[in-house]
């Protein structure tokens, strides 16, 4: 990000300025997927040493962990929708609905689920268990993942 | 031709780390939908637990003798507050009742734990076995 702002600065020539952005837009972009993963991180990391994660993980059907996939990615997609088009100055133009969901949403899903199974297995808290009861707990704990990563992008 | 219509006709190059992200983002994501759907529709997680325990190994400590027990779930659904007993018995005479309580036992998961006793469970015959838990 702030190679970027630095980049962006003081150059005039045109076609420098094409380049500098596709770099700018790359690197900005792997910034974004590392401000969710900071984001994640930070409220996983606070909630994952609570014994109801897991208590939770298994109180809940299948079902109702598959209905929290689903809202997990959708609130995920509105605060980063609404960042990606409100909150940057420069849009990223010809990125529709599809395309953000895509781009955004997906990999913050998925860094989301990937830093919850790593907080878990940290803290003990998938020792002895099947793929189900550890997919159970990683949904559960994805969910303020999610919102953690949707939150980084929003504050900073 | 003006320059923003020459840039707008060009194809939009998506960067490679988008694709990359998106893919593993998208597999992942697509993994985790199959693993809890299969749960879902198998309803493994209804059963009722069915809780097996077996001594792994006793060693003796300053507070006595502990042994090491291996509690495993054979069926999906999960256990909590699992209370353990162990008895040694000489014949038909309890010798020595032991507890313990586990916290959780996940569908075809294991835990373990131990019982502390204060007489030599090898020179004893030994009874373990999980005695109730909550469904959670």
């Amino acid at each position: 990000m702030l190679a970027r702002k630095q980049l962006s600065a003081g150059n005039d020539s045109e076609e420098d300025d094409e380049i500098e952005e596709r770099a700018a837009r790359a690197t900005g972009y792997g910034g974004q997927l590392f401000l969710m993963m900071s984001g994640a991180l930070f409220l996983a990391f606070n909630t994952a040493p609570t014994e109801e994660m897991v208590l939770i993980g298994l109180k809940m059907t299948a079902w109702h962990s598959l209905a929290l996939i689903f809202v997990s990615l959708a609130l995920l997609h509105i605060l980063v929708f609404t960042v990606g088009f409100a909150g940057q100055e420069r849009s990223p133009e010809g990125y529709g609905l599809g395309r953000t969901f895509l781009a955004y949403t997906i990999p913050g899903y998925g860094i989301a689920m990937l830093v919850s199974f790593y907080v878990l297995w940290t803290f003990g808290r998938a020792d002895g268990s099947e793929l189900s009861v550890i997919a159970g707990a990683v949904v559960v704990l994805s969910f303020p993942a999610a919102v953690g990563a949707a939150i980084a992008r929003l504050v900073i | 031709m003006s320059n923003e219509a020459l840039r707008e006709s060009r194809p939009r190059k998506t960067p490679l780390l988008e694709w990359i992200a998106s893919g593993i983002g998208l597999l992942l994501t697509i993994a985790m939908i199959g693993i809890i759907g299969r749960e879902a529709l198998s309803g493994e997680s209804e059963q009722v637990a069915t809780i097996t325990v077996t001594a792994t190994s006793f060693s003796q400590a300053a507070t006595g003798y502990v042994l090491a027990f291996d509690a495993s779930n054979k069926t999906g659904g999960a256990a909590a507050a699992v209370e353990i007993e162990a008895t040694l018995k000489d014949g038909h005479t309890i010798v020595e009742t032991g507890k313990a309580t586990l916290d959780y036992v996940p569908g075809y998961g294991r835990a373990s734990g131990g019982v502390v006793f204060t007489n030599d469970p090898s020179l004893r015959k030994l009874e373990i076995r999980a005695v109730g838990f909550q469904i959670p």
